[in-house]
């Protein structure tokens, strides 16, 4: 069976990263925002880096500041 | 996913020129091995997806689709070796032409340019599994559990699920040693606090008591609270006014130096030792199996390699190995993958350790180097400034190894140094500089605290931001161990929630294939790195499949776990599938359940089916499996497969007759007879005279196959009228008189009593009158076969065994209650 990398996100992830997602909205030591923040970069095709998962969980993105 | 209409092969692997005529239906290919069949599999994979896995799966490093998949004359011409599919994707309810030449295999001509269909096309690539061949199913069944693990995660595309696992536990465990480093500073902050206010523990009164004693000294109010924003030189005069020297306070300078020299002289600390040298052991260990990280590193790449391993040659190389030897030679090379995650977390833990004591000698040796640049008479502080520098690389060095695991050289370098010995040239200068801080003349009362109140106000304020930066970096880290836990904790519910429903769908198909093993399960469990599967074997326990079942159960097992993990992943969009010669490997006692299964569990399922074997075609046939099939009858390089149509047997019997060859025409039906005899002898549950050499002739068969055939009829008719089913009664009369009227007609009653009408003699008839025997049995068989066109199956007694309970087609469009009780 040959490997080949996948363009989208397969059914299962899917269901994986709605279940921890709705996990991480219903913690009260996590930040709704920062929940938010973390969906978007799990649900890309992309694994995340150290850095990006750094300024999801921590702080809010560049433009969102007044 | 998709339907297949047409295919269209040019110059690819071993066909010049094919094309077959699906309709969207399931189809059959059958022919001797090397006749072609699999290359139409191959083309069907290159085509939705532009890979072959038979050129590019495990071990095929030689071979590649580009060089191998052009027919062998056109290997310099790639442009002509091209497949052309129109097929049908139901979700959308529109067709699709897609194109793929060899010559750019990563891009496929795709018509209509619609997105949607483009998406679909793209999902296709994404699970090249659509293709299943004989070679790939013993994969899911004999495998070892970690190899399993990782096939089985691709098939349901959970790779990515361990992917964001392994980037979420490298953050979480990097925020740990942020944090822990965080924490390292600080406790040094407050050491340096406590050093300069000359107390063993921090304690607000003592800190108050301390401050105001040497405020006093300068006529200043007391301090009387203690925050973050207190500053104890509020209204002093600027510092060390009349000092000869700013900025040391002598005091101070010597209570750092005697910690110094005290840590200098206490050596290595206890802790610290037996974390260096348990670190040393374990870096030495991986140092000398030098391959052993590397080799940890490609834990999959090896333990794919140990299941390869099946006759006495390396199954990369081809270098001779005595099979068992060489597995043992991998096994020993092979650290497991939690054998190396527990050291490198124990070698990481006494880095922390250790780089925590370097960083604390360092910081005191350039707090000293600071009070040597301060002296009246400078005392050189090049040295110590050497030895700091050498303490940083140390640092430096053993966080590389924490970062890339396979920097062992250096961290083993730290470790067999003595970071804690001061080098002698720096050790003269610290005692210079003692001795010149000792020199100094002693401050004026005022002065002293003056430098006391500069001094503390600096290490206050920088305890406070430490203080304030390993909270952060805590609470940082607290955050990344619940984010990787819950997202562990959610990721493994669903993976055991998955696997335990196809599981469940698994033992159920196999059920329905093996109907002697009703009692029959499967677990699929889910172990770090690895994915163990275990079946029953007759309530004896639960086993690996290898363990005692043969060869054609294991088998069957792959297959039906092929299809458990296919109906998971891709529910209603399964509709498409190759299996290339997989039914061969079923045993011979199951192949019409596994038509069964097929067909009902996977009614919009599209299947091409590969065999080399014709009863197994004739199987597929019977049970309504497939209408349309094609016979690969020979190969040769320059015309490709030769390819006749697998034709319906009443049409191959009119045109031997239409020849006035009555003797073929007699041969074919007499072969076809024994066939459908046997069939439905064992649907029906004859009672036939036993032969020890089951060598079962037409007479042998048919006769008593009828007989039950009317004496089940009858048995329905008995039980509608128990039950009150007027309406079935009727139509169950209707039927066994309709079927007595046929059987008449075909002669077979009298077969036994006058052999003139004896099968044996059909060859001597006239046109006429063998067309007159082929048409009763063509309205007999139709008789008794289901007349759903859809189905069209023959009909078949549930159970197996024991009473009969129900008469019924796979579709379920016959279903005679036989049932009294």
């Amino acid at each position: 069976m040959a490997e080949y990398k996948s363009e989208s996100i397969s059914p299962t992830v899917t269901k994986v990263l709605d279940e921890y997602i709705s996990v991480l909205y219903a913690d009260e030591k996590i930040d709704n925002d920062a929940a938010d923040r973390l969906a978007a970069l799990l649900r890309n095709v992309k694994v995340p880096k150290f850095d990006d998962i750094d300024a999801a969980l921590l702080s809010p993105p560049k433009g969102d500041k007044p | 996913m998709i339907r297949i209409r047409t295919i269209h092969i040019e110059e690819f692997r071993g066909i010049r020129d094919l094309a077959l005529d699906l309709d969207g239906e399931n189809f059959g290919i059958c022919g001797p091995n090397g006749t072609g069949k699999s290359g139409v599999v191959d083309a069907i994979e290159f085509c939705l997806t532009g890979n072959i896995t038979r050129l590019s799966g495990q071990g095929q490093g030689e071979l590649s689709v580009k060089s191998h998949a052009p027919h062998v004359d056109h290997r310099e011409n790639p442009e002509k070796a091209a497949v052309t599919i129109t097929a049908t994707v139901p979700s959308l309810g529109k067709k699709v032409r897609i194109t793929r030449s060899v010559k750019n295999p990563r891009t496929a001509t795709i018509e209509p340019a619609d997105p949607k269909i483009q998406t679909i096309i793209e999902e296709l690539q994404s699970h090249p599994e659509f293709a299943l061949s004989r070679r790939e199913i013993a994969k899911y069944i004999v495998t070892p559990p970690a190899q399993r693990s990782t096939d089985v995660q691709t098939l349901l595309r959970l790779d990515h699920i361990g992917d964001l696992r392994k980037v979420l536990v490298n953050y979480a465990n990097r925020c740990k040693r942020e944090a822990d480093e965080a924490k390292h500073v600080r406790t040094r902050a407050e050491s340096e606090l406590k050093t300069a206010l000359d107390v063993p523990t921090l304690d607000r009164e003592k800190v108050l008591e301390k401050t105001n004693t040497k405020r006093s000294v300068l006529g200043l109010p007391a301090l009387t609270e203690l925050t973050p924003q207190t500053s104890f030189k509020e209204g002093a005069p600027e510092e060390g006014k009349d000092a000869k020297k700013p900025g040391v306070a002598k005091d101070v300078a010597l209570a750092d130096l005697a910690a110094l020299s005290t840590a200098i002289h206490t050596g290595e600390p206890d802790d610290l030792k037996k974390h260096r040298e348990s670190a040393l052991a374990s870096l030495k260990k991986l140092k000398e199996d030098e391959k052993a990280l590397s080799l940890a590193r490609a834990h999959g790449f090896i333990t794919t390699g140990l299941g390869l391993v099946t006759k006495d040659a390396c199954p990369l190389c081809d270098k001779p190995w005595d099979a068992d030897e060489l597995r043992a030679h991998l096994k020993a090379k092979l650290l497991s993958a939690n054998e190396i995650g527990t050291l490198l977390e124990k070698l990481d833990k006494a880095c922390d350790a250790i780089i925590g004591g370097i960083q604390a000698r360092a910081e005191g040796i350039r707090k000293a180097a600071g009070y040597a640049a301060k002296l009246d008479r400078i005392v050189s502080h090049v040295e110590l400034d050497a030895y700091a520098k050498d303490l940083d690389d140390a640092i430096a060095a053993l966080k590389a190894f924490e970062d890339d695991h396979s920097q062992i050289e250096g961290a083993i370098a730290v470790l067999e140094a003595k970071w804690w010995e001061v080098p002698e040239d720096a050790q003269t200068r610290l005692d210079e500089t003692e001795k010149g801080i000792k020199a100094r003349p002693d401050s004026s009362a005022k002065d002293k605290a003056i430098e006391f109140l500069a001094v503390l106000q600096d290490r206050y304020e920088r305890l406070h931001a430490t203080n304030k930066t390993a909270g952060t970096m805590a609470a940082r880290y607290s955050t990344a161990q619940r984010v990787y836990d819950l997202y562990n904790t959610v990721s493994n519910k669903v993976l055991e929630d998955i696997y335990d429903a196809v599981a469940k769908e698994f033992a159920g198909f196999y059920k329905a294939i093996n109907d002697d093993e009703g009692k029959f399960i499967g677990e699929l469990k889910a172990e770090p790195a690895k994915l163990s599967f275990n079946v029953d074997f007759y309530g004896r326990g639960t086993f690996p499949p290898g363990a005692y079942h043969s060869e054609g159960h294991q088998d069957g097992m792959g297959l039906c776990l092929y299809l458990a993990l296919m109906k998971h992943t891709l529910g209603d969009k399964f509709t498409f599938a190759v299996l290339d010669d997989v039914l061969m490997s079923v045993d011979t006692g199951h192949r019409r359940e596994v038509c069964r299964l097929l067909k009902t569990e996977f009614p919009n399922t599209q299947f091409v089916l590969t065999t080399h074997d014709r009863v197994w075609l004739q199987y597929l046939k019977t049970e309504g499996l497939i209408r349309k099939s094609k016979f690969f009858g020979g190969w040769n390089i320059d015309t490709g497969p030769r390819i006749w149509d697998d034709k319906d047997i009443w049409t191959e019997i009119q045109e031997a007759l239409e020849m006035d060859d009555v003797p073929r025409a007699a041969a074919i039906l007499r072969r076809y007879l024994e066939y459908i005899s046997v069939v439905l002898a064992d649907n029906l549950r004859a009672q036939v005279e036993y032969r020890g050499d089951a060598s079962y002739d037409l007479g042998d068969l048919l006769p008593p196959t009828l007989n039950r055939w009317m004496d089940r009829l009858e048995k329905g008719i008995k039980s509608a009228k128990h039950w009150g089913h007027g309406d079935a009664q009727a139509e169950l009369e209707k039927k066994l008189a309709e079927a007595k009227t046929l059987i008449a007609k075909s002669n077979t009653e009298q077969w036994a009593i006058n052999k003139s009408v004896h099968f044996n003699k059909w060859e001597n008839f006239s046109k006429t009158e063998f067309k007159e025997v082929a048409d009763a049995f063509k309205a007999l068989l139709d008789h008794i076969r289901c007349q759903n066109a859809k189905c069209g199956g023959y009909p078949y007694i549930t159970p197996r065994k024991g009473a009969s309970e129900q008469l019924r087609c796979s579709c379920g469009d016959i279903n005679v209650n036989l049932k009294t009780k």
